[in-house]
This record gives structure tokens, sequence and C-alpha cells, in this order.
């Protein structure tokens, strides 16, 4: 049976990437043939112990970036075409998006892919698993009040790509995530940005239950990583014995003793420092598969763990999620890499919020370090393509978008940490 | 502050009691109306949701006859809806003028005023939320047609339309920049003199 590929990246973008168009397929979209390599991004997927797909079908998921690369996109936890399980989940099929006849496949890795051209010597891949897909079409924004909410009406399409990876220990000093956020309202608010987002100070992360307490762990890869705004709330061990480990009577509080918020706040700016969009989105999982536990050799704590755990006062873990990943208890030590743990990050969702542009000067098209810093009308070695619409898009009263994602479930067959 | 509280207020307690412009009347005499009827108004702006929203509308007007067909004169309208839990509401303070083309023949009228213009929408049972207000000048432009009620007294279908100047809507601190309201009329009104 002959596999559908996804490699639609319009083939006006490669030419304008100044590249050959001799791999253009018939509906305008390009053809892994044509593309000049491979990407550090492609091919780093392996199966573990559960998953039946192979790297071979998971490689047919596939995009030519706009450097000409190859590389990895959007695919569903089961391969359509053979059953087979790829034991993650890469969010909602972008396909859906009203953005994506603009956007096409997202290519995975690409702004980590640039940043190597830009800083040989600050390389940051990040792992497969981590990219994940959210979108939203005619999202009606939000206005603050009633009164305001009454008056006024924006809607936009919104769809993005962030690493946000909640299985392993990456987050808890790394700072620098590969961001793809695309917007378009009906007011002309509209950017396509690709980044690598600063979210918070590297080396730590604030604790979810108390964000004023910051969580020093270790160096940052790379060790130069920038700070950037915002902030990477991630549980620690004291989240975790103040609201999951409880007393007789009382529930574990998953709320706010196990969820992560990676809240970021960006902006895009010229080579002078002039801010053209800024936005601020959080990304937000629940039930993630680990937490931070410094009595770890590797400071990963595992949240199916906390299921068995009895503390000396007593105190234990008294949640539905733990009764079903265990089967009401009758399966003994489940590993956190077992489809049947409910602790595998698939419930995730994205609070909008804020989208600023100042660029009302134009032009649409900057070129910006893969910081999404540096902005320049010309591209240059190691610049990423951002399109950012020509306005001021100030009202005069906050506009914010809302939650996304939140009552949707993104996990399938197999479907498993690390994810 | 919104001044035409104070204007809607009065009309509505004089709307039965007074009439629009007699054209029968002498020069030189006062006339007196007062109007009720539906209002249409809609706010415009970039962001705007753009809906036109209806509810009673009232016009208390006062003035002097020029001759038998120009008559001058001040007038306050107001307007207002509730729903959802948010009142809007509107109102105009115009300098106005009526002209009646064939004034022993058929009394239809036109209509032309120029003046202050303000919206205000609030929560109803919510303190904490500033309300919007918006303040500019506008242009009154309407026709009526006057039916004779007795030696003194009129009643008047008419039907007007207000387009107002871009202003900022203001909330607090906050200003959304060219904000105009349009605002339609249809109603009657009883006249003396």
């Amino acid at each position: 049976m002959k596999r559908e590929l996804v490699f639609r990246l319009p083939c006006i973008s490669i030419l304008a990437s100044g590249l050959a168009l001799t791999g253009c397929t018939t509906d305008g979209t390009v053809s892994p043939e044509s593309a000049s390599g491979l990407s550090q991004s492609y091919d780093v997927w392996q199966p573990g112990p559960e998953d039946t797909c192979t790297p071979e079908i998971h490689n047919t998921y596939s995009v030519v970036g706009p450097d000409g690369l190859l590389y990895p996109t959007w695919h569903p936890p089961v391969d359509p075409a053979t059953g087979c399980t790829f034991g993650h989940d890469h969010g909602r099929d972008p396909s859906g998006s009203d953005l994506f006849g603009k956007v096409g496949p997202i290519p995975f890795g690409y702004a980590n892919q640039i940043l190597d051209i830009y800083d040989p010597t600050t390389p940051r891949h990040e792992d497969h698993v981590g990219h994940k897909v959210e979108w939203e079409n005619d999202m009606e924004m939000k206005f603050g009040d009633a009164v305001a909410t009454s008056l006024f009406s924006v809607t936009c399409d919104f769809l993005t790509k962030m690493h946000q990876g909640s299985h392993s220990k990456d987050a808890f000093t790394n700072n620098l995530h590969e961001l793809s956020y695309h917007i378009r309202c009906s007011d002309g608010t509209e950017m396509h940005v690709t980044i690598m987002t600063t979210i918070g100070t590297p080396g730590e992360f604030v604790a979810s239950c108390d964000r004023d307490r910051h969580v020093t762990v270790g160096t940052a890869v790379p060790a130069s990583s920038p700070a950037g705004g915002g902030k990477r709330a991630i549980p620690d061990r004291s989240c975790v014995e103040q609201h999951i480990l409880v007393g007789a009577g009382e529930e574990s509080n998953f709320g706010s003793g196990l969820r992560e918020s990676w809240e970021i706040s960006q902006s895009i700016r010229t080579e002078s420092g002039r801010r053209l969009a800024s936005f601020n989105p959080y990304f937000q999982v629940l039930f993630p598969s680990r937490y931070y536990d410094p009595s770890q050799p590797d400071g990963v704590g595992r949240s199916i763990d906390l299921c068995y755990e009895i503390e000396a006062n007593g105190d234990l873990a008294r949640a539905e999620e733990c009764e079903e990943s265990t089967a009401g208890y009758t399966i003994p030590d489940l590993l956190y890499s077992d489809s049947r743990s409910l602790f595998n990050g698939v419930r995730r969702f994205v609070d909008i919020n804020s989208n600023t542009i100042t660029n009302e000067d134009g032009p649409d098209t900057w070129y910006t370090d893969p910081f999404g810093k540096n902005g320049r009308a010309e591209p240059f070695a190691g610049s990423i393509k951002q399109t950012i619409a020509v306005m001021n898009n100030d009202r005069g009263i906050r506009i914010s978008g809302p939650a996304i994602g939140r009552d949707r479930n993104y996990g399938g067959t197999g479907t498993h940490s690390p994810n | 502050m919104l001044f035409p509280r104070t204007a809607l207020t009065a009309a509505v307690s004089l709307t039965c009691a007074v009439g629009p412009l007699s054209a029968q009347q002498q020069p030189g005499g006062i006339w007196i109306t007062g109007g009720i009827g539906a209002g249409l108004t809609r706010v415009h702006c970039e962001i705007c949701q753009g809906d036109r929203k209806a509810g009673p509308s009232v016009q208390l007007g006062i003035g002097l006859r020029l001759n038998q067909e120009l008559a001058l004169g001040g007038e306050a309208s107001g307007w207002r809806k509730n729903e959802e839990d948010i009142t809007s509401s509107a109102g105009t303070l115009l300098a106005v003028i009526y002209w009646h083309p064939v004034p022993d023949k058929v009394r239809y009228f036109l209509k032309g005023g120029i003046g202050a213009v303000a919206y205000k929408a609030n929560a109803n049972e919510d303190e904490d939320t500033d309300p919007f207000t918006f303040n500019t000048f506008g242009v009154q432009l309407g026709v009526g047609y006057q039916f004779r009620l007795g030696r003194d007294f009129s009643l008047s279908p008419y039907f007007t339309f207000m387009g107002s100047l871009s202003s900022d809507l203001e909330q607090g601190d906050d200003r959304v920049p060219d904000v105009s309201l349009t605002w339609i009329q249809l109603g009657i009104a009883i006249g003396w003199r």
C-alpha cells in the first residue's frame, strides 16, 4: 500500500528560499525527494518496547523546510495506514487549521537547525516527542469585562507548535524551546513567527505551587542560553507533598500540585531593539509524567510512583488517575513509560493571552536571529524569516485570547511517557 | 458625566405633554414638542461588534418660529437599552431647524440638527467595572408629517438619523480611538402651537 505523505510546504516558499522547483508536485507541494539534505531533527525517534511503528514509517511524516532540508512533522499517535503506534503525540492535527493553507506542515526543529548556523558553538537540539501542535479557528478574543465584551468583537485563527517535553529533566534547566507561532485576526492582526523562545531564567525553574520560589538545578544547554521573560512553572517535590500526598478525607489536587505552565513573554525586535511584536502564551500540561525531585540521581521524580507512595505520616495520593492507571492498584510498580499510566503528558492547553504588533512602518517580512531579535529587512546567515502585519494593533483596550485545548486529550493507543 | 441623563429624565416626564412645530402658528411664537418611539443605535469602530441595538427613544424640544416655513429650537433626545446586565444609553443635545416646504398645503417637514452627542455603556451590577463613555458632536437629519389636532396641538410621526463625529471611547484610562455613533429614531411627537 502506498502511503500518502504529508509534505505540503508550498512551492512558493521554496522559491523564496532560492531553491529549485524540480521537486514540486502537481498540487503545489514539495516532495521529500527534493530536499537538499536531512535536518538534525530528522530520523532521531526510535521506538520503545511498546511502540509498534518503525523509524521508517515515522520518517514518512516529513516536510521540506524553508532551508531545503527534510524535517519531521506532525503525525497522529497511531499510523492510520498500518495501525502501528508511535507511543507519542504531537497534539492537534494542524491540517484542520484555517492557517494551514498559509503555514503548511510545520517542520519540527527548524529553529534549532538555524541556531546551529547562527552560533555553531551553542547547539540546542530538542527531542522529537516534545513537539506539540495546538490550534483553534475563529476564536472570540476577550476584552477584560462584560461591558467591553458587549461592545467589541475580534476573532482570530491561531496555530502554534511548541516544544514542550514534560517527561525528562530537560526543562528543569533549559529555557530555550522551539516555538512556531501563527495568528490571524479579524482586526488585521497577523504574525507568523518561528523562534527559539527563551522562557525564564536558564538553569532554574519556578515551583508551580509557589511562583516566588526559584529552584536552581544546574547549567542550561547551551550554557550561554540567554535569559528570557516569563517563567517555566514546574512542580517539585514540595508541591507534590503539599497537594498530591494528602491525608485521609482529602483529595489530591493535581491542578496545584502536578501541573506545568510554561509562560512565555516574547518579543520580536529589530537590530536597533525596536519592538515589532510581542506575545505571551502560556503552555500548560496536566498530569505530566515528571516532577523535580532533588533526591533522584537525575532530579526526575515520576508522577506514577506517587500512586504507590505512602509518607511516614500516612499521606498518600488520593486520586482517580491513580486508581485508573493501576486498575485499582492491581498493577504493582507501573513504570512511568507504561502506556497504562495516565501521567503521560497528553492533556495540554494553551492560554493565548495578548498579541501586540507595533510594526506600523513595515515591512511585513523580517529576518531575525533564532531568538527573534536583531531583525533586519534582508536575510543573513542564521536568520529566520518572520512575517508581521504592517500595523499597530493597539486598540486602546486590552484584548486577549482564550485558553484552547483544555477539553482535548491528544493521547491514542499506546501513547506513553516519554511524550 | 453623561449630560443626556438629565435630558432623558425630563423628556420622559414631559413626553405626553408637548408637541412638534405647528406651521399654522404665527412667527415669533414658542413651540414645544415631545416624542416617543423606537431607537436603533450602532457604535462604529474597527473592533466594534457593529450590531444595531434597539431600545425606547424619546425627544423633547422647545423653540421659536421664524416664519411660516422655518422654526429654530433646541432638542434633547435619549435612548436606552438594557441587555444581559449591560445598560447602554445615548443622548443628544442639538440646535435644530425645522423647515415646512409647503406650509399651507402639505404638512410634511424636514429637520436638521447639530450639537453634542454622548454614549455610555455600563454593567448594571458591577461597580468595579468602569463604564465606557463617549462624548462628541453630531448631525441629525429628519423628516415628519404633521396632523393637526385642533387649534394648538398637532401629532407628528417622524424619522431621524443622527451620525456623530469620531472620538475616543473611554473606560478609565483606556481609550479606544476612532469611535462613532449612528442613531435612527422612529417615533411620534405631540406638538403645541
